[in-house]
């Protein structure tokens, strides 16, 4: 049984992401903040429950970007992180994301029934490696 | 429960330059800037060519001038010398024409006797007209010059008698007399004074010169020092400027498209997401989201359209000139909150219109629409639900001002994203309301464009916005 929190302020990713999980026969709890600031609360209000962060970059209020930076400063025992592009384009986003630790992988919207392999697999390893 | 906050210092977005302001913005902005930038550093360049110029003119004809003095200088002295080498030569030939008649053979011979005798006419004629070109020219020291020149006159005529005089009595008076002015004093001194006094006027234009040259080289490095500070250094300040301004737009242009691509791509993305997970899902007999799924794609397609929308309605505000017209401030109210009659929440809002204006008044009447519209849909939009909620709408005359004072109770703006309230892509309640993020932005713009305003302040139980629209002449 896996907890993923999806940071992302579109409904139709939360849906999706939902629809996906359900479908691939994971045992996936799934949490959902509609930006950063969102998820600083989500992760105070879950602590030690989740395995997995889904984090969009454009988001209203607090991006995903600040959201790390802030996460970064308080996080004692990090959840591992998987950055989320709408486009390959983002190259920027990419390799700002991919500078903190925390941040494991990212992948390019949409989500699709393959991706879940490679999420478990990250909570998997980053599980091992604690 | 709206928001409750400590009233905050106005902001204003009069203060437009502070704003974020689109591409196209930029693009007007930069179709003037250039000129203008170029205009005044044409007009520094100029200036400071000609403060250059002016100075390597005044210095060039300053030289000039010395160097013809410094001539005529040298001139006086050669001459004044000359004349006295020619009082003295003046003499020895008189002598040697005086020896070669008296029979002295073997001292003087008879050859240069003769030579002697052609040429002291020319000696005279030359001593007697350099004589008349100092007395005339400058003379150094007009007393001086008239004596010298009495005794010159006297010397020269005796010695013209001692040549072509018929008395030979009086050839040999004049002749001694000749070689007797010329070898006293009087003449000599007289003639000397004259030369040294052409030497110490030469000195001393000298000494002047060399002090002008000082002052000049001063002068230069003070012109120098003054374009530096009032024309070069704001020439450089204006280039760094407009290069920094140049960047930071570039990184707002491209943070634009950044957006502008984000804001499009991600529904479609989204919803090709939602389009393939659905088909895995009817494969396999899944069919009971089906329904979901569609409603989904839907608005997501719905928010391309309104990003578009918004978009458009943002590029075309740049281009297009603003058309003014008289038109009645309760209409345009009255008109914004029909369109907006069918939205949800509208009705659950307590309205209260207090517009003070009946008369038609020359305004922007598309801006001034696109904005009341706006500020009236986010306050049905953003309403607490958990309170009774009203908007408050007041349209007063202020001078040539129309204000329009919108107040709601509803969930305001949180203090920490104030700062950020007018800026593109901006939204602050993204559990209430889906949006582009773009129309407050657009409520500012369509102020700046028709050179009005617009002010946000929080309220104790919610917000208030107002639009200050210019009335035109």
């Amino acid at each position: 049984m896996y907890t993923v929190l999806l940071v992302d302020d579109d409904d139709a990713d939360h849906y999706l992401c939902q629809q996906i999980f359900r479908r691939s026969g994971q045992e996936i709890e799934l949490l959902i903040a509609i930006d950063g600031l969102d998820a600083l609360e989500k992760i105070e209000q879950h602590p030690g429950s989740i395995d997995l962060i889904l984090l969009d970059i454009n988001m209203p209020r607090m991006n995903g970007h600040e959201f790390l930076a802030k996460y970064q400063e308080r996080a004692t025992e990090p959840i591992p992180i998987v950055a989320m592009l709408t486009s390959s384009d983002q190259t920027d986003d990419r390799e700002q994301a991919l500078r903190y630790e925390c941040v494991r992988d990212y992948l390019l919207k949409p989500l699709g029934k393959g991706d879940v392999a490679k999420l478990v697999q990250v909570v998997d390893e980053a599980k091992g490696s604690q | 429960m709206s928001t409750t906050t400590a009233p905050t210092p106005t902001r204003q977005t009069d203060s437009a330059n502070r704003l974020p302001t689109s591409p196209t913005d930029r693009a007007a902005a930069h179709a003037a800037d250039p000129r203008s930038v170029s205009r005044h550093l044409t007009q520094r360049y100029i200036l400071a060519l000609l403060c250059t110029a002016s100075g390597m003119v005044v210095a060039y004809f300053l030289l000039m001038n010395q160097l013809a003095s410094s001539d005529l200088d040298a001139e006086a002295i050669n001459v004044s010398g000359r004349q006295r080498m020619l009082s003295q030569r003046i003499a020895l030939m008189v002598s040697e024409i005086d020896a070669a008649g008296g029979g002295a053979t073997g001292v003087v011979s008879d050859e240069l006797a003769e030579n002697a005798q052609q040429r002291v006419p020319d000696l005279i004629t030359l001593m007697r007209n350099s004589q008349r070109k100092l007395s005339q020219d400058d003379p150094v020291d007009q007393k001086l010059q008239s004596g010298v020149d009495l005794m010159v006159d006297e010397y020269l005529s005796t010695a013209t008698t001692a040549l072509l005089s018929d008395d030979p009595q009086q050839i040999t008076t004049a002749r001694q007399r000749v070689v007797a002015m010329a070898s006293g004093d009087r003449l000599l001194g007289g003639l000397d004074d004259i030369v040294t006094a052409y030497q110490r006027r030469a000195e001393s234009r000298q000494a002047n010169f060399k002090q002008l040259e000082g002052w000049l080289l001063i002068a230069g490095i003070c012109v120098l020092l003054a374009e530096v500070a009032f024309i070069f250094r704001p020439m450089v300040s204006m280039i760094r400027d407009n290069l920094a301004e140049l960047n930071d737009r570039n990184a707002e242009l491209r943070q634009f498209a950044y957006r502008i691509s984000h804001d499009l791509r991600a529904p479609i993305v989204s919803s090709l997401g939602i389009v393939n997970m659905t088909t895995d899902a009817i494969q396999d007999g899944d069919v009971d989201e089906v329904p979901e799924s569609l409603s989904h794609i839907k608005r997501s397609l719905t928010r391309v359209v309104t990003t578009v929308t918004d978009i458009t309605s943002l590029l075309r505000s740049k281009d297009r000139n603003v058309v003014r017209d008289d038109v009645s401030v309760r209409e345009i109210v009255e008109t914004a909150l029909d369109d907006l009659r069918a939205t949800a929440g509208f009705d659950a809002i307590d309205w209260r219109l207090n517009i003070s204006i009946d008369q038609p008044l020359r305004l922007a009447p598309e801006p001034l629409t696109r904005s009341v519209a706006n500020l009236i849909s986010n306050a049905i939009k953003y309403r607490d639900p958990d309170a009774e909620s009203f908007v408050e709408l007041t349209a007063r005359l202020d001078g040539k001002i129309v204000e329009i004072d919108i107040r709601d109770n509803g969930l305001g703006v949180p203090p920490e994203f104030r700062d950020r309230l007018f800026r593109m892509f901006e939204r602050f309640h993204p559990r209430v309301a889906e949006g582009t993020g773009l129309g407050l932005y657009l409520v500012a713009q369509n102020a700046t464009m028709v050179g009005g305003t617009v002010q946000y302040r929080p309220t104790e139980d919610g917000s208030r916005f107002t639009l200050r629209f210019p009335i035109a002449d």
